[in-house]
């Protein structure tokens, strides 16, 4: 064993032993649950302390298995290691797992099975779904032929008719796209745009008498002279030169705020989400601290 | 065919949505169309799911390199997949079980309860069907309407909006007059035509059962009341110690069909419980009290003579007390758990003065938790697989919320370090573009944060424009608003010129090559 390695299995005995004395002496990690009405109810510390909710086993674990995996993927920080390809490959089987499952429930057995088999489906599933069939409902095995040539694409031969159900997905998405874009993004952002260049003030206005307002006319008219420049930077079929290069130049300028707008939101987004799992880490997990008031203060679990 | 088939079913596809856009007729066609699409996704996450199974069990077989990932992967896959899909421990869907019922299977073929009225049925000025909830109960010949089963208001109302016209209308009231249980079990019996179930609220009594009996005398109507019969006089009792204030009258008044056992020990219940009786039962066992500060100070008093009491704990019981005397009456187990909320923050409490303290409280979990118990004895659970897939404390809820959750927000949350690892590399202010980035990345991140109003909090009024804050919302209005409104115009007609090229059969890089 050489020092790095040492080092790293006295740091480690050390971090554990410090986990075993705080889940111990303390308490932290654990979960406590209500029953109801045949269910379970996440229940604080101070149900818990007045002795009415009950430790929950798989909950239990289930917080120290999460602050296993955050701690997994967060040494990816350090370098690629095994913990995180085990947390990896955690992620990627349950993540299609799990997107798999809510396709089925949410769409495959009321949208296709529903419309299909109705009475099935109410028979098992859904009792608030009618049994009656739709008068369109042979209209349905078109989707349910065109998904099983889509998992055609599964069998070693013939992956050509899987091009059917693509030709279908790929034609609605540009359907619904064409004209959502336009709508949204193109007619509505140009109508946004069009905006008075000289602003009067409200309250002087409803006098009769007309006041400047300075402030949201500068407003308006940099707002209308940006959209302008910028479209003028992505006009590319007239060279950038003359006034359009220096319109241009304008453009990326304002540009250039835009993505450090955006920078500084993506900077803050991720923040927010590290902070979150830290919170989780030192509240939920090490009770170290209690950011919700969930527990008494001089509490320690076992009361 | 391997081409030009899915040329033409792309084109016809995107241009029935657009079209759905511009004419009324064809809009339920685009309605169609992106139900249909729905479908096609979600049909493409099982074909996910099984390309990632294909590829991580070809490299487990072959024994390649990192084969030990590919079998976690496998192996969470496939528990994920299975605990989803059959609902492991997901309980049934509240608002599906028809708490305080009980259900007997019964076809709508065989139910010989049909009432008919003169008259004929209409077609509707819309020329849609009948109604979903009554097009299997309804049915006609020249000059008569038959109902099948009973009618209930929600029913009727629909039927009345089938058709806007009086006569139709008499027909249905006429119908609606008909197509009642006999007096004695008017309330209770019921008959769910789309489950079709005949049903039973409460515990059936013998005369009740007669009085089905008598409507009609095929075998599967018998074979089907007997059953119900039978159904609705499951008995069940629960082991608790009885409040005192509890008497034999105050639990008639709440069911007739409720009892205690006082040699035993024991509550009973025959026949399934609604939910507002058991509610009801809680109550009558966990009595609302009217709370008042004379309470409050008797509770100080108790607590001062089992340990010490500080000045802030005394300052809380007072304020605790004036809030709950304000509120009226309240449940005495929830005042007392507020209360030990309030002292626990103000300081220390012994063991014995929280005892003392939650007593109350304590006692009443055997009450609550023996009436639940005794509510699920009698209750005949209808439909085991309505429930949610991802309730709390199933499985797959577990390994989402224990799994998934934090694996996914803890890689996102790593860009953190990536982001602001990138931009320390990056950031140079070697020109005006590259300033004005950085400079506006600061201010953005100042302008929303606590460090931003410290900065620049203290300027006066009149250099208000100066704060961090002011700056950052005038860039997030004004210069942002301006950039992004152009990127959305561009996309846009990006997006419009490829789809248009797609639609058009111009751009057929999807169909992928001929090799096939």
């Amino acid at each position: 064993m050489n020092r790095s390695q040492m080092i790293w299995v006295v740091l480690l005995l050390l971090g554990g032993s410090w986990l075993a004395w705080r889940a111990t002496s303390m308490g932290a990690g654990r979960v406590f649950v209500v029953e109801e009405r045949g269910t379970e109810r996440l229940a604080d510390g101070w149900e818990a302390a007045a002795g009415h909710a009950r430790l929950s086993v798989s909950r239990t674990v289930g917080v120290w298995v999460a602050a296993f995996f955050t701690l997994a993927t967060l040494s990816f920080l350090y370098r690629d290691n095994p913990l995180y390809k085990l947390a990896e490959s955690v992620v990627v089987g349950v993540s299609a797992a799990y997107w798999m499952v809510v396709s089925f429930w949410t769409t495959l057995i009321p949208n296709l099975f529903g419309k299909l088999v109705p009475d099935w489906v109410n028979d098992w599933a859904m009792p608030d779904l009618s049994p009656v069939r739709d008068d369109e409902w042979l209209g349905y095995l078109v989707p349910l032929v065109l998904g099983g040539m889509l998992l055609w694409r599964l069998a070693p031969r013939g992956n050509w008719i899987a091009r059917w159900p693509l030709a279908f997905i790929v034609g609605t998405t540009a359907g619904i796209r064409l004209v959502g874009f336009i709508q949204a993004d193109f007619v509505n952002q140009v109508r946004a745009t069009i905006r008075p260049l000289v602003v009067a003030q409200e309250e002087a206005r409803a006098r009769g008498v007309f006041q400047l307002d300075v402030g949201d006319t500068i407003s308006n008219i940099m707002l209308v002279i940006g959209v302008f420049a910028c479209l003028v930077y992505f006009f590319f079929s007239v060279e950038h030169k003359g006034a359009v290069g220096k319109v241009a130049k304008l453009g990326t300028w304002y540009l250039m705020i835009t993505f450090g707008a955006a920078f500084g939101y993506t900077v803050m987004g991720r923040i927010a989400l590290l902070a979150l799992r830290l919170e989780f880490l030192f509240d939920d997990w090490l009770w170290l601290i209690d950011t919700r008031g969930a527990r008494p203060p001089d509490w320690t679990g076992w009361w | 065919m391997k081409r030009t088939i899915p040329l033409f079913i792309t084109a016809i596809g995107g241009f029935v949505l657009v079209l759905a856009v511009f004419s009324p007729y064809t809009e339920s066609w685009g309605e169609e169309a992106a139900i249909w699409f729905d479908i096609l996704a979600a049909i493409a996450f099982v074909l996910g799911g099984g390309n990632l199974l294909k590829m991580h069990l070809k490299k487990i077989s072959d024994r390649q390199a990192g084969w030990g990932y590919s079998a976690v992967t496998v192996v969470s896959f496939m528990v994920m997949l299975y605990v989803g899909l059959v609902k492991w421990g997901s309980p049934p869907a509240a608002n599906q079980e028809h708490y305080g019922e009980v259900f007997v299977p019964l076809k709508l073929d065989e139910l010989p309860l049909a009432y008919s009225a003169e008259g004929d049925l209409p077609t509707p000025p819309s020329e849609e069907p009948l109604p979903a909830s009554v097009r299997r109960q309804v049915s006609s010949s020249p000059g008569l309407v038959r109902f099948t089963g009973w009618m209930d208001a929600s029913q009727r109302r629909a039927l009345r909006e089938y058709h806007p016209g009086r006569a139709w209308h008499a027909v249905v009231e006429r119908l609606y007059e008909q197509a009642q249980p006999p007096e004695p079990v008017r309330e209770r019996a019921k008959y769910y035509a789309d489950q079709e179930v005949l049903a039973y609220q409460g515990r059936m009594t013998a005369e009740a059962r007669d009085a089905l009996l008598a409507l009609a005398h095929t075998p599967a109507w018998h074979r089907a009341v007997t059953q119900l019969y039978e159904a609705s006089q499951r008995e069940a009792r629960v082991q608790v110690q009885a409040p005192a204030r509890l008497t034999p009258e105050l639990l008639a008044g709440i069911s007739p069909d409720l009892a205690y056992d006082p040699g035993q020990g024991q509550l009973v219940c025959r026949g399934p419980m609604t939910l507002d009786v058991r509610r009801r039962l809680i109550e009558a066992g966990l009595p609302a009290i009217q709370w008042d500060v004379a309470r409050g100070e008797e509770l100080a008093a108790g607590l001062a003579e089992r340990g010490p009491l500080s000045t802030a704990q005394r300052q809380a019981i007072e304020a605790v007390s004036r809030r709950l005397a304000a509120l009226g009456q309240t449940s005495e187990a929830e005042a007392v758990l507020e209360l030990f909320r309030e002292l626990a923050v103000a300081g220390p409490l012994s063991t014995q003065q929280r005892d003392f303290l939650l007593a109350p409280y304590r006692a009443s979990f055997p009450w609550r938790a023996a009436v639940d118990r005794l509510f699920l004895a009698v209750h005949q659970q209808k439909y085991r697989w309505s429930g949610d897939y991802r309730a709390e404390g199933t499985p797959f809820w577990w390994l989402y919320e224990y799994a998934m959750k934090p694996l996914t927000a803890t890689m996102f949350a790593m860009l953190a370090f990536y982001v602001a690892s990138a931009a320390f590399r990056a950031f140079r202010a070697k020109n005006v573009e590259a300033t004005l980035l950085l400079a506006t990345a600061f201010i953005i991140l100042l302008g929303r944060t606590f460090a931003g109003q410290l900065l620049t909090g203290w300027l006066p009024d009149w250099l208000g424009w100066l704060r961090i804050d002011r700056i950052s919302a005038e860039i997030m209005s004004v210069y942002n608003t301006a950039g992004t409104r152009a990127i959305m115009i561009g996309i846009a007609l990006g997006i419009a010129s490829t789809s248009l090229k797609v639609l058009l059969g111009i751009d057929r890089s999807y169909l992928g090559s001929d090799r096939e």
